[in-house]
């Protein structure tokens, strides 16, 4: 017999520990150079996490930021773009823009204005 | 035998279909020799970008997650029971994530530049 029980709440719980992670791999959002060196920090990229992906991804174009601009190593990087991909072709995050849901995360961007 | 999670997309429909369609699934899974681990619903929400599925488009869905363990030669004739079935907007079935190994990440390893500069091989 199968007995078929719909886990509820199971979005909520996941974004909360999500959130948790990615608040915890980003404490000072004004010092990037510091934190993006380290890509141990993203220890595991699975498709179903948009939160992670979506910092990737640019605002209103949806492009995935290069390596110049994210900062992290070959391997992250190469993780983190077939993440984004599959997780676009899966139904999971939007291909054409960022979900507006994840506006408010700090920005992951490399770029040296020249003063 | 492998681990497999199925990420599957469900139509937005009431409850007891809802409930129905997955036990279809999950009997289907069974069927073809599969150990279904556990199942979790990461809720009904609208879709990132509108899908046409079996000639019907649709705005919402309900997703859904399974992890099961399956013989390698059933994923195929998996993937072909769900595309038929009418109430799936998109079935995908991808290795379980937590199988993978996890490397240690060095980080930017810096490069002597120095030593690219000049070729290093002796032309002849």
């Amino acid at each position: 017999m199968v007995a078929v029980v719909a886990v509820g709440s199971g979005l909520e719980r996941k974004k909360l520990t999500h959130f948790i992670t990615a608040t915890v791999c980003i404490p000072n959002p004004g010092n990037h150079a510091v934190l993006w060196r380290s890509c141990s920090q993203y220890k595991q990229v699975t498709s179903n996490e948009d939160l992670l992906l979506s910092q990737f991804i640019s605002l209103f174009t949806g492009c995935i930021y290069g390596r110049l601009l994210t900062g992290l190593c070959e391997k992250k990087q190469k993780e983190i773009t077939k993440g984004i991909e599959r997780a676009q072709i899966m139904g999971f995050m939007p291909v054409t823009y960022k979900d507006p849901v994840y506006l408010k995360d700090p920005e992951v961007r490399n770029i040296k204005y020249r003063e | 035998m492998p681990r497999y999670e199925l990420a599957l997309i469900l139509k937005a429909m009431k409850r007891p279909e809802t409930a129905a369609a997955l036990k279809r699934t999950i009997e289907a899974l069974m069927d073809r020799g599969a150990v279904v681990r556990n199942l979790e619903n990461l809720g009904e929400r609208a879709l990132p970008y509108k899908m046409s599925a079996h000639s019907q488009r649709h705005n919402r869905g309900g997703y859904f997650l399974v992890d099961f363990y399956a013989p390698t030669t059933t994923v195929e004739s998996m993937m072909e029971y769900l595309s038929r079935d009418i109430d799936v907007i998109r079935p995908n079935i991808i290795k379980h994530p937590l199988t993978q190994e996890v490397k240690e990440c060095e980080g930017i390893v810096p490069i002597p530049l120095e030593e690219k500069l000049y070729f290093a091989k002796k032309r002849k």
